[in-house]
C-alpha cells in the first residue's frame, strides 16, 4: 500500500551524500550517478558524430563542387573566409537607395494625381447620402416643439436621407427627366461602377506606396544619424511606418 | 464571302458607349434642389453647372456636352472634394441663396474655381464680385473674369472694405471663405457694407484655421454666435463629410425683417 509506504519513510533516517573521504583525496571528487549521467551522454554524443562524420567521408561524392570550397581556407586549422573587394562603396549604396526612394516617389504622385483627376468626376452621390454629418438648424424660440424637417426643406418626407439632391415640392412637379433606355441605364451604371472600382483599388495603392516611402525614407535617416542613436517610440506595421524621436541638431 | 462589309463594323461592338448610342445620351441630367445646379448620372456621377461660356473650361474640369431636343447643352463638373460650397450642396444645404440673376459678393475668391461656378448658377444676368487679396492667384481670377462677363474681380483685402465700395454695389448675398481667425469680423464688415437688408451670408469654416486646439464643434459655436453679435442671424449650420474634415458651412440672414410687419 502506497499510503503506508509513505507513513513508514517519515520515520526513515535521512542518508546524507557521501563525499571523497580523506584517504582517497588523491583520487579526485568522488563520482555520483549525475556525474557519470552527464560523463556517458556527451561520450556518446561524440560517438555517434564520429559515426556520422565517418558515415559522411565514406558517402562522399568525389564531384561535389560548391563555391564555398574556394572561397574560404583552413588557416591554422581555422576556417576562415577569403576576404572579397566591396563591390559598392558607401556612397554608390546611398545613391542607389534614394534613386529608390524618387522611383517610389515618382510612382506614388502618379497614383495621387489618378486619384484627382477620378474623383473629380466621381463625387460619391450614394456615399454622401450613407455619410452622416451635422445639420444643424436654428430656429426662434417655440418653434422647435413642432419642427418638421421635410416641411422645412420644402421637399417630399422621402427625400429626406437623399442628401445630393432633395428637390422642393414645387419643382417635383415640373421635373421633366428624359425617358431612357433601360439598357443604356445598364451599361452605364457598369460602367460608372467600373470607374469606381478603379478609383477605391488606386487609393489603396496610393496608400501602399505612401508607407513604403516612409519606412524607406526613415531607413536612410537612421542610417544618415550615426552620433546620437534615434529613438524609437512606435514600432512600424504594416500599414504605417516606425516612428523615431530624432535629437535636435543645429545645422549653423 | 457572304458578308463583305461585316469585318471591321463589328469591332466597334465590344467599347462601352459603342453600338449605336451617342455619347452624351449615357448621361442623365438631374435637376438640383438648388436652381443652376444640376447632376449628371448614369456614366457619370458628378455635381454639375450649366456652362456660361460654352467650349471653355477654366481650371481643367471636365465638360459634359448634353443633347437636348436638337439642341446643345454643354455642363462643367464642379468638385465637391476641391469646394466647400459644392461640398455643402452635396450634403444637403436647405438653400446657398444664389438663384439666377442675383448679385453674390464672393470673399476669398482664390484662382477663382469656385467662382466660375458661381458665376455659372447666377447666369448672365446675376453678378460676382470676387475679392481676392492674393496677387498671384488674382491673376488667374483675372483671367477666369476675363471670359466670363459677370464676374468683377478686385484685388483687395477684404478686411477693408472701403477700399473696394466704388466698385461694389449692393449684394444679395455674400459668400465667404477666407479661412482666418477673424473671418466673422471681415464678413460682418462687408455685410454692413455691401449686403442689402434681409439678404443672406453663406461661410465656410476651418476649424484648424480659427482655433486648431479647441473642438471643431466649440469653433462652429463660437463663430455663430460672433456672427449673431453682427446682426448676422445663422439659420443653418451643415459639416461637409465625407468631403472635407472638420469644415461647417454656415447660412444665415442679415438683419432680417421683423416678423410683425
Amino acid at each position: 500500500m502506497s499510503s503506508w509506504k509513505k507513513a513508514a519513510k517519515a520515520n526513515q533516517k535521512t542518508h546524507k551524500e557521501r563525499h571523497q573521504p580523506e584517504s582517497r583525496k588523491h583520487l579526485g571528487l568522488l563520482e555520483k550517478k549525475k556525474d557519470y549521467k552527464k560523463r556517458a551522454e556527451d561520450y556518446h554524443e561524440k560517438g555517434a558524430t564520429l559515426k556520422l562524420l565517418r558515415k559522411r567521408t565514406l558517402d562522399k561524392n568525389p564531384d561535389e563542387f560548391y563555391f564555398h570550397m574556394v572561397n574560404s581556407r583552413v588557416k591554422d586549422g581555422e576556417h576562415h573566409e577569403l576576404e572579397k573587394e566591396e563591390e559598392h562603396s558607401v556612397e554608390q549604396i546611398k545613391l542607389m537607395q534614394t534613386q529608390d526612394i524618387k522611383y517610389i516617389n515618382m510612382k506614388r504622385t502618379m497614383e495621387s494625381r489618378r486619384i484627382e483627376k477620378l474623383q473629380s468626376q466621381l463625387h460619391m452621390t450614394d456615399v454622401v447620402n450613407a455619410t452622416p454629418n451635422t445639420h444643424i438648424f436654428f430656429v426662434d424660440e417655440g418653434e422647435e416643439k413642432n419642427f418638421d424637417l421635410a416641411k422645412r426643406l420644402d421637399t417630399h418626407p422621402s427625400l429626406i436621407n437623399r442628401k445630393s439632391n432633395r428637390p422642393r415640392l414645387s419643382d417635383l412637379n415640373k421635373i421633366t427627366l428624359p425617358t431612357v433606355d433601360e439598357q443604356v441605364v445598364k451599361e452605364a451604371t457598369k460602367t460608372k461602377l467600373k470607374t469606381y472600382k478603379e478609383l477605391s483599388k488606386r487609393i489603396e495603392r496610393e496608400k501602399q506606396l505612401t508607407v513604403v516611402q516612409q519606412k524607406m525614407e526613415l531607413k536612410r535617416h537612421l542610417h544618415d544619424a550615426k552620433i546620437m542613436k534615434p529613438k524609437r517610440i512606435r514600432q512600424g506595421t504594416k500599414v504605417s511606418a516606425p516612428v523615431y524621436k530624432f535629437q535636435y541638431m543645429r545645422k549653423k | 464571302m457572304g458578308k463583305p462589309g461585316r469585318g471591321r463594323g463589328g469591332g466597334g461592338r465590344g467599347r462601352g458607349g459603342g453600338g449605336g448610342f451617342k455619347g452624351g445620351k449615357q448621361v442623365i441630367i438631374e435637376p438640383h434642389r438648388h436652381p443652376g445646379v444640376f447632376i449628371a448620372r448614369g456614366k457619370e456621377d458628378a455635381l454639375v453647372t450649366k456652362n456660361l461660356v460654352p467650349g471653355s473650361e477654366v481650371y481643367g474640369e471636365k465638360r459634359i456636352s448634353v443633347e437636348n431636343e436638337g439642341e446643345k447643352i454643354e455642363y462643367r463638373v464642379w468638385n465637391p472634394f476641391r469646394s466647400k460650397l459644392a461640398a455643402a450642396i452635396m450634403g444637403g444645404v436647405d438653400a446657398i441663396h444664389m438663384p439666377p440673376g442675383s448679385r453674390v459678393l464672393y470673399l476669398g475668391a482664390a484662382s477663382g474655381t469656385t467662382v466660375s461656378h458661381v458665376s455659372d448658377v447666377v447666369g448672365p444676368e446675376g453678378l460676382v464680385y470676387a475679392v481676392e487679396f492674393s496677387h498671384r492667384s488674382g491673376r488667374d481670377l483675372i483671367n477666369v473674369a476675363k471670359k466670363r462677363t459677370n464676374i468683377i474681380p478686385i484685388i483687395e483685402d477684404a478686411r477693408h472694405p472701403l477700399k473696394y465700395r466704388m466698385l461694389v454695389g449692393m449684394v444679395d448675398t455674400i459668400f465667404a471663405d477666407v479661412a482666418q481667425p477673424d473671418q466673422a469680423r471681415i464678413v460682418s464688415l462687408n455685410a454692413q457694407h455691401f449686403l442689402k437688408n434681409g439678404g443672406h451670408f453663406v461661410i465656410s469654416i476651418k476649424a484648424s484655421c480659427i482655433d486648431s486646439t479647441a473642438q471643431p464643434e466649440a469653433v462652429f459655436a463660437a463663430e455663430v454666435k460672433k456672427l449673431q453679435a453682427d446682426k448676422l442671424k445663422p439659420q443653418e449650420q451643415l459639416t461637409l463629410e465625407p468631403y472635407e474634415r472638420d469644415h461647417a458651412v454656415v447660412v444665415g440672414v442679415f438683419r432680417p425683417p421683423s416678423k410683425k410687419s
